[in-house]
C-alpha cells in the first residue's frame, strides 16, 4: 500500500512538471498582440430577414414583414475579403469589401457592393475561437427592374461566429449575423414614406489566414 | 496640433459622408426595397400584347411563345392552333368595349416592300384560315379593328378586317418613312406620320381626314402616340410625352403640360403608347410605373397628375405592355407578369 502511494505521489509530482516543461517549449495557441494580422475569405448564403417601413401608409402594405416570402425576396448569397490586424490581445480592427446579390420573386436582381470598417472582438481564444464582430460602412446597391435604380447608403453590421484552427496558421469560420442597410428617402422625396430599414442574414464559411 | 489636424479629418469624412448619403437619397424612385416588396412572379410566356376577348378567353401575341390564349378562369395559357408557322408582325380583332371579338387577323411574312400574309383567327372554330385578302401591312391596332396598310407609292389607307376603307392618303405622308396609327375606338383615331417632303409631322384624325393643327409649331414635331376621346373632346401625347387638348369640331390643339416620368427612350420613339380612358380621364403608366391621370378637356388647363386610385399601388412594380377594355374591366398585359385586371367600377387590380 505504501508502495502504491509512493508512486502515486510521484506520478503527481512529475506529470504537472512535464506539463510546463511542454509549455515552456511551445504554446497550446496562438496569443495575438498588437499587430497581428488576419486575411478572411467569406462565402456563402444570404436570407433576407426583414423590411421595416416605419413611415409606411397602411393601405400600401404591412409596416414590418420578415423572411423571403412576405418580403418577395429569394434567397441570395455573399461573397467578401477582410483583413485585420489586432489592436491588443483581444480586438482587431480592419475592413471589409463585400459583394451581396440576390433576385425578387420577379427575378429581378438585386445588389450591394458593401465596403466597412470591421470590429472584432475574440473573447475565447485558442484551437477554437468565438469572433465577436461590428461592422459600419456604405454600401452601393443596385436593383435592374425598370429603369435600374441605385443608391448608396449606410451600411451597420454584427455578427458572431465558431472558429477552429486546423493549423496554426490557417482556420475557417462558421458565422452568422445581421446586415443593416437603411434606405432612407428625405422629407422632401415623393415617397418619403418608402423609407426602408432592410436586415439581411448572412451565414458564411470563412477561410483565415493569422500571422503574427 | 494633432487634435486640430484630426477634426479637420473628421470633418472632411463627415462632408464625405453627408455627400454619400444625399447622393442616396436624392433617387426619385419610389424606393428599391419597396419595388421589392411588391414583385410578382415572372409569366414566362415573356410580354403580353392582348388583341381581344372572347368569353372566358383572352387572346394575346406573346413575346415568348407567340399567339396564346389565356382562360380567365383557369389562368391556364394555351398556344392557338394555325395553319402556318410563320413569325407574327401585326394583329386587329373586331372586338369593342361592349361586344366580345369573335375573329382577329394576324400578317406574317412581308418584310420591307413585301405583302404580308394574312390569316384570320376564329375562337368560334378554334382554327385559323388564309384571310380573303392580302396587304402590305404597315401597323395595326390590337383591339380597334383597324389596319394601316401601303396602297402604292407613297399611298396609305386605313382598311377594316372586312376590307372597308376608313380613308385613304395619297400623297400626304412619307414614302420611306411610313406613318403610324393610333386609336380610342374602331372609328375614333388618327394616322401620324412625316409629310412627303419629310419637313414635318402631319396628323388626321378619321375617316372625315380631318387635319389636326395647332397654333404652337411644335405640334409639327413629332409623331403623336397616344389619344384619349371623351364626346367632342380629345387630348393627345406626342413622342416626347408633351399633352395637346382640342375640340373635335375644330381640331385645333393647344400644348399642355408634359407627363413627368416619361420613359426617357423608346424604341421605336413613335411606336403608340398604351393607354386606357374612362369617362374624362386618360391613364397611362410612366417610365417609372407611377400612372398618371389627364384629364380629358380643350384648353390648358387640363391637369396632368399621378393617379391615388388603387389599381396604381397593386400595378407600382409591373411594367405594362398593352389593355384592351370589355365593359367595366380593362384586361393588362404586362411586360414579364402574364395578366392583370382593372374593375372600373372601384379602380381595383388583380392578377388571375
Amino acid at each position: 500500500m505504501k508502495k502504491i502511494l509512493i508512486v502515486l505521489l510521484l506520478c503527481m509530482a512529475i506529470i504537472p512538471s512535464m506539463a510546463f516543461a511542454e509549455d515552456a517549449v511551445r504554446t497550446p495557441y496562438r496569443e495575438y498582440a498588437m499587430g497581428s494580422q488576419m486575411f478572411t475569405f467569406r462565402a456563402g448564403p444570404v436570407i433576407p430577414a426583414f423590411f421595416y417601413r416605419p413611415w409606411l401608409d397602411l393601405s400600401e402594405g404591412d409596416r414590418f414583414v420578415a423572411f423571403p416570402d412576405a418580403m418577395h425576396m429569394k434567397v441570395g448569397g455573399y461573397g467578401s475579403i477582410r483583413y485585420q490586424g489586432f489592436l491588443n490581445s483581444t480586438l482587431a480592427l480592419g475592413g471589409e469589401l463585400g459583394y451581396y446579390f440576390a433576385y425578387d420573386i420577379g427575378d429581378e436582381l438585386f445588389t450591394s457592393v458593401p465596403f466597412q470598417a470591421k470590429l472584432t472582438y475574440i473573447p475565447l481564444q485558442g484551437t477554437f475561437e468565438i469572433p465577436l464582430s461590428v461592422g459600419l460602412g456604405l454600401a452601393y446597391n443596385s436593383y435592374s427592374a425598370g429603369e435600374k435604380p441605385s443608391f448608396l447608403s449606410l451600411l451597420a453590421t454584427a455578427e458572431a461566429g465558431f472558429s477552429w484552427y486546423f493549423k496554426d496558421d490557417w482556420g475557417i469560420t462558421l458565422s452568422t449575423g445581421l446586415q443593416l442597410i437603411p434606405e432612407i428617402l428625405g422629407p422632401n422625396h415623393p415617397y418619403t414614406t418608402h423609407t426602408t430599414f432592410a436586415g439581411f442574414m448572412p451565414i458564411t464559411l470563412s477561410v483565415t489566414y493569422r500571422s503574427n | 496640433m494633432d487634435t486640430k489636424r484630426t477634426i479637420r479629418i473628421a470633418i472632411l469624412l463627415m462632408i464625405m459622408l453627408l455627400s454619400f448619403i444625399s447622393l442616396g437619397c436624392n433617387t426619385e424612385n419610389q424606393g428599391v426595397f419597396k419595388r421589392i416588396s411588391e414583385s410578382v412572379i415572372q409569366v414566362d410566356v415573356g410580354s403580353v400584347d392582348l388583341i381581344m376577348k372572347n368569353g372566358n378567353k383572352l387572346y394575346a401575341n406573346t413575346g415568348k411563345s407567340g399567339l396564346q390564349s389565356f382562360d380567365t378562369v383557369t389562368g391556364d395559357w394555351a398556344s392557338i392552333p394555325r395553319s402556318e408557322d410563320e413569325a407574327v408582325y401585326h394583329y386587329t380583332s373586331d372586338g369593342t368595349v361592349s361586344t366580345d371579338g369573335t375573329a382577329f387577323i394576324y400578317a406574317t411574312g412581308g418584310t420591307g416592300s413585301a405583302t404580308n400574309d394574312l390569316y384570320a383567327y376564329v375562337p368560334g372554330t378554334a382554327s385559323s384560315v388564309d384571310h380573303t385578302v392580302d396587304y402590305q401591312v404597315i401597323a395595326m391596332v390590337p383591339q380597334h379593328n383597324l389596319i394601316l396598310r401601303r396602297t402604292g407609292t407613297g399611298g396609305y389607307a386605313v382598311t377594316t378586317i372586312a376590307g372597308t376603307d376608313h380613308v385613304t392618303f395619297a400623297t400626304e405622308f412619307s414614302e420611306t418613312i411610313p406613318p403610324s396609327i393610333i386609336a380610342s375606338n374602331p372609328t375614333d383615331f388618327i394616322v401620324t406620320g412625316k409629310s412627303a417632303d419629310n419637313s414635318k409631322f402631319l396628323h388626321f384624325f378619321g375617316s372625315s381626314k380631318d387635319a389636326l393643327d395647332s397654333t404652337d409649331a411644335d405640334f409639327d414635331d413629332t409623331a403623336l402616340v397616344a389619344m384619349g376621346i371623351d364626346g367632342t373632346e380629345i387630348v393627345v401625347i406626342d413622342a416626347n410625352g408633351k399633352t395637346w387638348q382640342g375640340e373635335t369640331n375644330d381640331f385645333v390643339f393647344d400644348a399642355g403640360v408634359s407627363i413627368s416620368g416619361w420613359p426617357a427612350s423608346r424604341y421605336p420613339s413613335d411606336a403608340p403608347y398604351p393607354v386606357f380612358t374612362e369617362g374624362t380621364l386618360l391613364y397611362l403608366q410612366d417610365g417609372n410605373n407611377d400612372f398618371q391621370e389627364i384629364t380629358i378637356a380643350d384648353g390648358i388647363a387640363a391637369s396632368v397628375s399621378k393617379t391615388a386610385k388603387p389599381f396604381a399601388a397593386r400595378l407600382a412594380n409591373i411594367a405594362i405592355k398593352s389593355y384592351v377594355r370589355r365593359g367595366t374591366d380593362v384586361y393588362v398585359g404586362t411586360m414579364q407578369n402574364g395578366i392583370f385586371w382593372i374593375d372600373l367600377s372601384d379602380f381595383s387590380s388583380d392578377s388571375f
